[in-house]
């Protein structure tokens, strides 16, 4: 019986006041989705901005301890040591002569040229080699041309191009990594360049060295330290960001639903003139204030999520992983601000006197 | 009269005004501090960006069959503070010469730069300090840098195969000198020996020179404009290029002013750097636009809300004969009011979230902008106009007896 008064009630106060229960969760949505955007991001960006940063080459590099060659097995399992490790190169490293000149020269795999401002085309085969833009002036021979590697065998080779990296190598040759064993007659590599989550390159440099005794591990520093830096400071921007949003939000959303109870102290009163007592106006406001909480935050969510997808989309040109956390949070969020915000002022009106509200005082 | 009721509403309501006033306060507050951020990002993470090290080198100009053939060449020690004259010298963060000394005798090679050194720069007490600790900080030392001319330090690799530590001797050039750190930085420093470049030039008599310079300069990211070929643009192209902080323009600059140097990009560094950029501006750009329109939605529910409840008081003011011209003037006054009072509390508040906001993560606070006053006491203001007189318009169609009578 009881119960059916307090449904009664419920549904008669949303409906007649659809749109006011409309309005409140709408602020509650829009707080909710930009939170739920905000803090969907600041969990992905780390590895947006990272992938970013990955182009910048490797931070770590595997070399043999002796300085001999490496062969292909080996050189593939270093690669797979850890999952740590996000992208791997091989690069095999000689001297060739031309024209009686000694030039050192690279063998690397074409599609892992990143970081190099090429002039001219990409080797597409293994007989066509890059000149460091330091040899122009040296070897002058223009793009397209033909020549040949006199040492360690006589090779006709073609020049596809000239490339600068503003670097030791600009004065160096580049070629294809299959192409440059054939030529010096190796199975294997020199080097294997590793890209390894900055987080983990002291596990990944142990891991190498206990599985590979006769390996030498270098850490490039130069990209390491910068990365975990730079990545560290970006996380930092999005997590205070969303704080800031958070904060500020909160307190707007509070304030309004708080608002909002203080203009129905009549309904408090008469509620309190025909019987109820201060727990069943309590758990109406609340069973009221809960709705429109969660509604509110489901609908932010849902919105939320698609935004941090868009901007994701447009920004990074990938999907942004969607955190099961935040969904707890997000709807954690809305309902204790809506309930929170509306039992405050609930609290204090139970002191009313019917009599003196209802007659306008 | 007008006036008289305008008081009336904000003595009668302080609560329901108080509740406006702050809701147009935090939306002007959480815009203007992450515009004021969309502006500053730029500058602040580049300058984070240049822990990646150096986005300029300059080397020898080398022709014929130099550098190759082996013949050396050396840029003048003398040339370095001119890095401060250049147009973009105030976006020169630091220079480092290096100088690569092989003696023969033991086969090592010695590399003379600069810790912590103070350029003289012509119209500045303090001269223009740089060296490793800002090029290239990443360098991590073990025991300290050398002082006078009779220390060094050992880089890693060179230390464990010759069991160097600090303390120990060693003889190059025929001279005995003490090594007072071990060096790592994962680059080829770690199999040389490294000291001042005063000292190394003394020890190897190549007095004033260097081998090569490192530079680390703030630059406006490269953009299709920038890749062009400088030699085919017009006049006009050359003259943009030129005064725009590309690294390439900046580079040609400096160029000019080494005697006898090639200046050119550190391309990996240059484009990582203009991709970090890119993708971290557009992001911020998003995330700015969509917490403005949130911002601006949530305070115009607001402002419904409230109005919606005053319609006894729109029908009220109707029944005793206010015609629709005096009805909207006195609400839109009122939510000129909020609005300015909102707009200008949040635009205060803006100030301390933006200061926040920069000392914690770039540790300066963020640029503050003129502009930003007039963007978010208009934004205030238009927000709060349009959020009375949308739900207005609807109060002002309704008949007076109806809705007084409760209905």
């Amino acid at each position: 019986m009881k119960n059916s008064w307090f449904f009664y009630f419920l549904k008669k106060a949303i409906r007649q006041r659809f749109s006011r229960f409309i309005i409140s969760a709408a602020a509650v949505m829009l707080t909710v989705s930009v939170v739920t955007a905000l803090m969907t991001l600041s969990l992905g960006i780390r590895e947006k901005m990272g992938q970013v940063l990955r182009q910048y080459g490797a931070n770590m590099i595997v070399t043999d301890a002796s300085g001999g060659i490496i062969d292909m097995e080996t050189a593939r399992a270093v690669a797979d040591v850890s999952d740590a490790v996000r992208d791997r190169s091989f690069q095999l490293y000689g001297t060739v002569s031309v024209e009686d000149r000694q030039i050192e020269i690279i063998g690397m795999e074409m599609e892992k040229l990143s970081g190099y401002r090429i002039d001219g085309a990409v080797p597409r085969g293994d007989d066509e080699v890059l000149a460091g833009v330091g040899l122009r002036d040296v070897l002058k021979i223009p793009k397209g041309n033909e020549f040949s590697f006199e040492e360690p065998r006589r090779v006709r080779m073609r020049l596809s191009g000239y490339f600068e990296k503003g670097a030791d190598e600009d004065s160096m040759l580049i070629m294809p990594l299959d192409g440059l064993q054939g030529v010096m007659g190796v199975e294997g590599v020199s080097a294997v360049l590793l890209n390894v989550d900055s987080r983990f390159l002291e596990d990944v440099e142990r891991a190498v060295v206990t599985a590979f005794p006769a390996l030498q591990v270098r850490t490039l520093r130069q990209v390491a330290v910068a990365e975990r830096k730079v990545l560290a400071k970006i996380q930092l921007l999005m997590i205070i960001v969303t704080a800031v949003v958070l904060f500020s939000s909160v307190i707007a959303l509070g304030s309004t639903m708080g608002a909002n109870v203080l203009e129905r102290m009549e309904e408090i009163g008469l509620m309190k003139a025909i019987g109820a007592t201060p727990g069943d106006i309590r758990k109406f406001f609340m069973a009221e204030a809960a709705l429109a909480g969660l509604s509110g935050a489901l609908c932010g969510y849902g919105m939320g999520i698609l935004i941090a997808e868009l901007v994701s989309r447009t920004a990074f040109h990938s999907w942004v992983p969607v955190s099961f956390i935040v969904v707890f949070l997000a709807i954690t969020l809305g309902m204790s601000i809506a309930v929170l915000s509306t039992m405050l002022p609930v609290r204090d009106a139970m002191n009313v006197i019917p009599a003196r509200i209802l007659r306008g005082e | 009269m007008l006036f008289n009721i305008i008081k009336r509403s904000f003595v009668n309501q302080k609560k329901a005004m108080a509740v406006m006033v702050v809701s147009v306060a935090v939306g002007t507050a959480i815009a203007a501090s992450l515009i004021a951020l969309a502006l500053d990002i730029e500058t602040k993470v580049s300058r984070e960006l240049r822990s990646f090290g150096a986005n300029i080198i300059i080397r020898p100009r080398v022709t014929g069959l130099a550098g190759v053939a082996g013949q050396k060449r050396w840029l003048r020690e003398e040339d370095l503070p001119k890095v401060k004259t250049i147009f973009w010298r105030h976006n020169i963060l630091g220079a480092v010469p290096l100088l690569y000394a092989e003696d023969a005798g033991s086969g090592l090679t010695v590399l003379g730069t600069w810790y912590h050194h103070a350029i003289p720069v012509p119209g500045e007490v303090k001269g223009f300090e740089t060296g490793v600790f800002n090029v290239m900080p990443w360098w991590s030392i073990r025991g300290r840098w050398p002082e006078g001319d009779r220390e060094l330090l050992a880089g890693s690799g060179l230390a464990r195969r010759m069991n160097l530590a600090p303390g120990s001797e060693i003889e190059v050039f025929g001279t005995v000198l003490t090594i007072t750190g071990i060096v790592s930085t994962g680059g080829k420093e770690d199999d040389m020996l490294v000291g001042e470049l005063d000292t190394v030039q003394k020890l190897s008599g190549l007095d004033g020179r260097v081998s090569k310079v490192l530079v680390s300069a703030l630059t406006t990211p490269m953009d299709d404009f920038a890749y062009k070929d400088p030699e085919k643009m017009t006049r006009k192209e050359y003259e943009k290029w030129y005064c725009t902080g590309y690294v390439t323009s900046i580079a040609k600059q400096l160029e000019e002013v080494f005697a006898g140097a090639v200046a050119r990009p550190v391309w990996p560094v240059a484009q990582t750097e203009g991709r970090v950029l890119k993708r971290l501006k557009l992001l911020i750009y998003l995330l700015t636009a969509a917490a403005l329109l949130a911002a601006a939605l949530s305070v115009s529910t607001t402002m419904i809300m409230s109005l919606l409840r005053r319609t006894d008081e729109v029908a009220l003011m109707k029944a005793l004969g206010a015609d629709r011209v005096k009805t909207v003037t006195i609400f839109l006054a009122e939510a000129l009011i909020i609005g300015l009072v909102g707009g200008l509390a949040g635009y205060a508040l803006s100030f301390g979230i933006s200061e926040f906001l920069g000392q914690k993560v770039f540790g300066a606070g963020l640029k503050q902008r003129g502009i930003l006053f007039p963007v978010s006491l208009g934004m205030s203001v238009t927000i709060a106009v349009l959020g009375v007189y949308l739900p207005l318009k609807r109060a002002l169609a309704i008949r007076p007896a109806v809705v007084l009578k409760g209905e």
